[in-house]
């Protein structure tokens, strides 16, 4: 409190704090209103919806939870090359646009053009359904998982396991009883965005869901069908149980420790020799399971050059990369006052506006969309305006997290010593802060800018005639027009390909 | 029971620009049974090194690693029966005070009532008893290094190896922890082998200090052996003070210092010499002599038990110990006063003159 006295830093820390309450928080939650406003029906319809949404996010968790766990083990421990090329993929899935990604995974499993021809079969191996909404959602959360757990087992201090070492323990018992209470909160955190994310994903799940329906993707339909009063409590019963279920779980987690007195040494140790069937269980599953999925768009079809200059494709590229553009720059502007209010916990504001983002990050895409639509459309009636302030919403979280972690890790007495040789609030922002968090900035952006990019739901929900290049996509696979839709994926994948490259030369450059 | 023998080992490691550093060379070693051994050297001598070799932690490139003649340098750390204790303490966080102690017997699958039974007397012998359900963090760090101690005690090893145990606490309750150390590993009859840079704890707690330099042993002996006859002139400025004079031999029991005579009682050998004095055994006049060392007196430090003194010698600075009255320093020996010293020729320590006399002194 006492470094910003002057009106002009407290104008900077309350209008970033109003742009989050006004356009970020209160129109991503107005949809909960509804829960007062209509009866909401509820059919059979969106009950099976809903529990086939729970069902696949607690099956995808699991499978990411017995493959990210080894997986992120070995990012952590091992020296091997493989891993460390393993390490430079795995984000991949990540930053793939949802749609494209929706529809690569399906080439691959669902259609005779992918592990079909490899094997020799006629039709594609899973036909549209929970299997291959499964399968697409293990792509894409399986990365959250991996890192979440990867960045818990890096913090161990490894002489814990030393320790245990000298003290007579086998490996695996030190794995069971030393190191997996110790980064079981990364274990907490890698299942819930896992569970979330599969939970909320819509563009990629519409590519793939077939006659069966998940709760978002049932959201757009009955937003598309005019619906908006079932869309509503559809949108309300899913972000409620969400927050729930999540509750709970945190809840339930946290007080689980393991039994010391059940240790099992020979039979333990006989475990180790499934070592190097582990290894290679989870190598296979990357390579087979996540890694080809996401990239086979690329060998599909490449020749279709002639349609890219003279047709909507190039329209909508634009008014994609425009959208984009113009709301990380937004964002980034607000963004970062308010991450360091929740850094440096000033006004005593940090804990509060730290969980309000990341209940944005929680509410499902399609149900943002429909909430932000229906908060809206009250005071504008232009689509464009509507779609920008959706994007908004939904890719501020995104920037706010990395940039308060950044804000956290500048020690305080750095801001003191800046301040004892007589700089100024804001040039000790602008010349200190600032360009210590740089990376951070540019992390954030490039997520932010990408989530933009691709996403679908949301815009889904949103928008009648514009057409961004996902919402693009889907209309191709929906008419068979999987040529086109792929040449679309594939532009839409060598961007974010170069994106993850920065990203990574980022990462690089930070820790040296 | 144990006792180690390190034969002909040697640990090279690359670093990270891939330069060939070695830690240990050539290193050949006898640890004798049930005593207390220190491992001593500045940082970097290899010594924390050695020890996680002997644990098992680190693989030699090469040489062997024998416990009662018994080869035991491909065996597993986790086999190797031994206890360790951390100079961070590397006590486990999320397990309570119990249940770090009868880790080690649960998991070597000891019978229930065994396993109870030990951690007990763990926890008693190290004044943990009370806590048994109190997490490290709720511990100060003397009490969480005690807990370290009995959670490496509680194997019932007879091989104690401790890196640097005490280096991470207060100063005072590190000295009075070195006592109870000592005492705990002499009424159980353990050897024990400890990791220290510091020398006073080494002095005090061990009946054998193993001196380590650039990855070899300096010299190994009593602290008395290696404080009244240090084999070299690192030796003697590593293990308390001392203050050097470079000399020419005249006879077998003379030499000059810019002109003026040290009489030897030892005899001496080279020809080019360094004398070494501690500054306890100096003794200092007021009235100068012409034929002693004579200096000015440049510092006086007060350090409680005695009085420091830096006479300035030649440009060299030479300390002396004294225990005078407050009254005589005020009288007597003043700063700025011109004085004059000797030694007694028993007193004086003989080496040869190392090829780099300042890299001899580095403790570093």
């Amino acid at each position: 409190m006492r470094y910003f006295k002057n009106n002009l830093g407290n104008l900077f820390f309350s209008s970033a704090v109003i742009f989050f309450a006004a356009v970020i928080f209160l129109p991503a939650v107005y949809i909960l209103t509804y829960f007062f406003k209509t009866e909401i029906f509820v059919t059979k319809e969106i009950v099976k919806s809903i529990i086939l949404s729970f069902e696949i996010g607690l099956i995808v968790t699991f499978i990411d939870l017995i493959f990210g766990l080894p997986l992120a083990w070995s990012l952590v421990r091992s020296k091997s090359r493989f891993i460390k090329w393993l390490d430079s993929l795995i984000d991949l899935s990540l930053v793939m646009p949802t749609a494209a990604l929706g529809f690569s995974v399906y080439l691959y499993w669902g259609s005779k053009f992918g592990l079909a021809r490899l094997l020799g079969l006629e039709g594609g191996i899973f036909s549209k359904g929970p299997m291959l909404i499964i399968l697409l959602h293990v792509v894409f959360t399986l990365p959250y998982m991996a890192r979440s757990i990867a960045a818990a087992i890096a913090q161990i201090n490894l002489t814990y396991e030393q320790a245990a070492l000298t003290l007579g323990a086998n490996p695996f018992t030190i794995f069971r009883t030393i190191s997996l209470p110790l980064f079981k909160n990364g274990v907490i955190t890698g299942s819930i965005l896992s569970f979330t994310r599969s939970l909320s994903e819509t563009g990629a799940t519409m590519m793939v869901a077939g006659a069966f329906t998940t709760a978002p993707v049932l959201i757009i339909g009955l937003k598309e069908a005019g619906q908006i009063p079932q869309a509503a409590a559809v949108s309300v019963i899913l972000i409620l149980s969400a927050i729930i279920i999540l509750f709970l779980a945190k809840l339930l987690l946290k007080e689980k420790t393991i039994n010391l007195e059940k240790v099992y040494p020979v039979f333990e140790k006989s475990l180790l020799n499934l070592k190097a069937i582990k290894n290679i269980a989870v190598a296979l599953f990357f390579v087979f399971v996540v890694f080809l999925p996401t990239i086979f768009i690329v060998f599909f079809n490449l020749t279709n050059f002639y349609f890219f200059l003279n047709s909507i494709l190039f329209k909508s590229l634009i008014i994609s990369f425009a959208i984009a553009f113009l709301v990380t720059l937004v964002n980034l502007f607000f963004s970062i006052p308010l991450a360091y209010l929740i850094a440096r916990n000033r006004y005593r504001m940090g804990k509060l506006l730290d969980s309000l983002s990341e209940v944005v990050l929680l509410v499902p895409t399609s149900a943002l969309g429909l909430s932000l639509v229906l908060f809206w459309r009250q005071f504008l009636n232009q689509e464009i305006l509507i779609l920008i302030l959706t994007h908004l919403s939904f890719s501020f979280p995104l920037l706010v997290k990395p940039l308060a972690a950044a804000f956290k890790d500048i020690p305080l007495s750095l801001e003191e010593a800046s301040y004892s040789l007589g700089t100024s609030g804001k040039e000790m922002f602008i010349k200190i802060l600032l360009p210590l968090i740089k990376p951070a900035i540019i992390a954030g952006s490039i997520m932010a800018f990408m989530r933009s990019l691709s996403e679908t739901g949301a815009t889904l929900a949103v928008t009648g005639k514009i057409k961004t290049i996902p919402i693009l996509i889907v209309e191709f696979v929906e008419r068979g027009e999987f040529n086109q839709a792929a040449f679309a994926c594939v532009v839409l994948f060598i961007i974010a390909f170069a994106f993850l490259i920065i990203l990574k030369h980022n990462k690089f450059s930070k820790t040296s | 029971m144990p006792e180690v023998e390190i034969k002909n080992l040697t640990k090279k490691y690359k670093s990270q620009k891939g330069e060939k550093i070695t830690a240990i060379n050539d290193v050949n070693l006898k640890i004798e049974d049930k005593h207390y051994n220190t491992l001593l050297g500045p940082s970097g001598c290899g010594k924390t090194t050695l020890l996680r070799i002997i644990a098992g932690l680190i693989k030699p490139t090469c040489g062997k690693i024998l416990f009662d003649g018994e080869d035991v340098t491909d065996v597993l750390p986790e086999e190797r029966n031994i206890g360790f204790v951390f100079q961070d303490f590397a006590v486990f966080p999320h397990l309570d005070v119990w249940h770090n102690v009868s880790y080690g017997p649960t998991v070597k699958g000891w019978p229930k009532e065994k396993i109870k039974k030990t951690t007990q007397e763990n926890l008693k012998l190290v004044g943990l008893a009370n806590r048994p359900k109190a997490l490290p963090k709720e511990l100060s760090g003397g009490m969480q290094q005690r807990l370290g101690l009995a959670r490496a005690l509680a194997t019932q090893s007879k091989l104690l190896l401790l890196d640097e145990p005490l280096s991470a606490l207060d100063a005072k309750i590190g000295a009075y922890l070195r006592y109870e150390l000592r005492k705990i590993v002499k009424k159980n009859h353990l050897t024990a082998i400890h990791v220290t840079h510091n020398q006073e704890e080494a002095m005090t707690i061990s009946d054998n200090i193993i001196l380590m330099r650039g990855g070899e042993i300096v010299q190994t002996g009593s602290p008395e052996e290696l404080y009244q006859r240090p084999n070299s002139v690192f030796a003697a400025n590593f293990l308390g003070k001392c203050n050097f004079f470079k000399c020419d031999k005249i006879s077998s029991h003379k030499a000059s210092y810019h002109g003026k005579i040290i009489k030897t009682e030892k005899e001496i050998k080279d020809k080019k010499i360094i004398l070494g004095i501690r500054p306890e055994k100096i003794h200092l006049e007021s009235n100068i002599d012409e034929g002693m060392i004579t200096g000015k007196i440049e510092l006086i430090n007060f350090l409680g038990h005695l009085y420091e003194y830096r006479i300035n010698v030649n440009g060299a600075t030479v300390k002396a110990y004294k225990r005078y009255k407050e009254e005589k320093v005020r009288r007597k020996f003043k700063l700025g006063d011109k004085i004059s010293f000797w030694f007694h020729p028993e007193d004086v320590l003989i080496f040869k003159e190392p090829n780099d006399f300042k890299k001899e002194l580095r403790l570093d």
